[in-house]
């Protein structure tokens, strides 16, 4: 199989999954799930942390020990304000200027908010981010962010956590047919291997998804099947589907079919 | 010196008519040679500004540290 790289602002990445680390059940089991994926981009989070707990800085120095390039999210953020001081507290402490930009605007179902999201990106790129916006699948919101100069744009298959796939394919293909010139990641809602193969069989870039792999009953397992997924649904996709047809076509050929009878002799 | 640290009110002993510096109050915290990242009143503070930085009565410190995410 030809080499199939990809550019990510400027990074060529080989592998189209990136992979969160959070909801494992132990930390080996992680690190072996990131090395069983392929995955080269690892999501990673802050939180308020105790001088007395020495946790938050273990598990970064077993993330730190996979080698992976990573991208800080800003979960959890409610506003544009808090989540641009908390994309300059990740610059700081993972040394990148890579965010994976979260603003939510509804907690029922973490749907990210349309308005802060483009209110933050156009702050952050200005500070000299890459921003690597969550967001619904609306086609106007996806082009501003576009607009305002991100290069990448990760819509929702469906909400995080959720598995349910990808609940609107019209819009994820509207979104593939209208930016054709920026790279398109599904993230969150990713339940199944065949979920993360449709995104890549639309033309998407590539899938981020964590609970998926994290809670299956054998994480690693899943991980490798996800990587298998994320590669068939790009070699479909590159090859060419066929076309949908709505009446039955055989596909053995009809010509010297036995037992025949030509009912109108 | 009452100070809300991540959320909880926190008393630091401060030396009497000085205002203490932000790497003095992390130290006294015990964040010292920690990978941590800081705001003050929700608005980012670069490790290169803690000397500098003078903490005020009241201030509202964030301090947070790498986790697993999605």
């Amino acid at each position: 199989m030809s080499a199939d790289p990809w550019n990510v602002y400027g990074e060529s990445l080989e592998s189209r999954l990136f992979l969160g680390t959070a909801r494992y059940p132990s930390p080996k089991v992680m690190a072996d799930a990131v090395e069983a994926s392929g995955a080269e981009v690892l999501t990673v989070g802050l939180r308020r942390q105790s001088p007395g707990k020495l946790g938050g800085s273990s598990i970064w120095e077993r993330i730190t020990n996979l080698r992976r390039r990573i991208l800080p999210n800003t979960a959890g953020c409610h506003t544009a304000r808090e989540a641009v001081t908390l994309a300059e507290m990740s610059r700081e402490i993972f040394d990148t200027d890579w965010i994976k930009l979260e603003v939510t605007g509804d907690d029922y179902n973490l749907q990210p908010d349309p308005y802060g999201l483009v209110d933050a990106t156009k702050e952050l790129i200005g500070r000299g981010f890459k921003v690597f916006p969550y967001t619904t699948d609306d086609l106007v919101v996806c082009s501003r962010l576009r607009d305002l100069g991100c290069e990448i744009i990760m819509p929702w298959g469906s909400p995080i956590g959720t598995g349910k796939g990808l609940l609107n394919r019209y819009a994820l293909e509207t979104l593939r047919n209208r930016l054709p010139d920026v790279s398109l990641v599904v993230d969150a809602g990713i339940g199944l291997p065949s979920h993360a193969a449709q995104a890549l069989e639309l033309g998407f870039d590539g899938v981020l998804l964590n609970t998926a792999v994290a809670r299956a009953d054998d994480p690693v397992a899943m991980a490798a099947a996800f990587a298998r997924a994320v590669e068939a649904g790009r070699l479909a996709h590159r090859a060419g589907a066929m076309a949908e047809s709505e009446t039955a076509e055989p596909s053995t050929p009809v010509v010297g079919t036995p037992f025949w009878h030509d009912k109108s002799a | 010196m009452r100070l809300r640290i991540n959320g909880e009110l926190t008393k630091l002993k401060v030396a009497e008519a000085t205002k203490p510096h932000l790497d003095q109050v992390l130290a006294d915290l015990g964040y010292a040679g920690r990978k941590v990242a800081v705001a003050v009143n929700e608005t980012f503070v670069p490790r290169a500004g803690w000397r500098e930085r003078v903490i005020e009565e009241g201030d509202r410190l964030d301090v947070v540290a790498p986790i697993q995410g999605g």
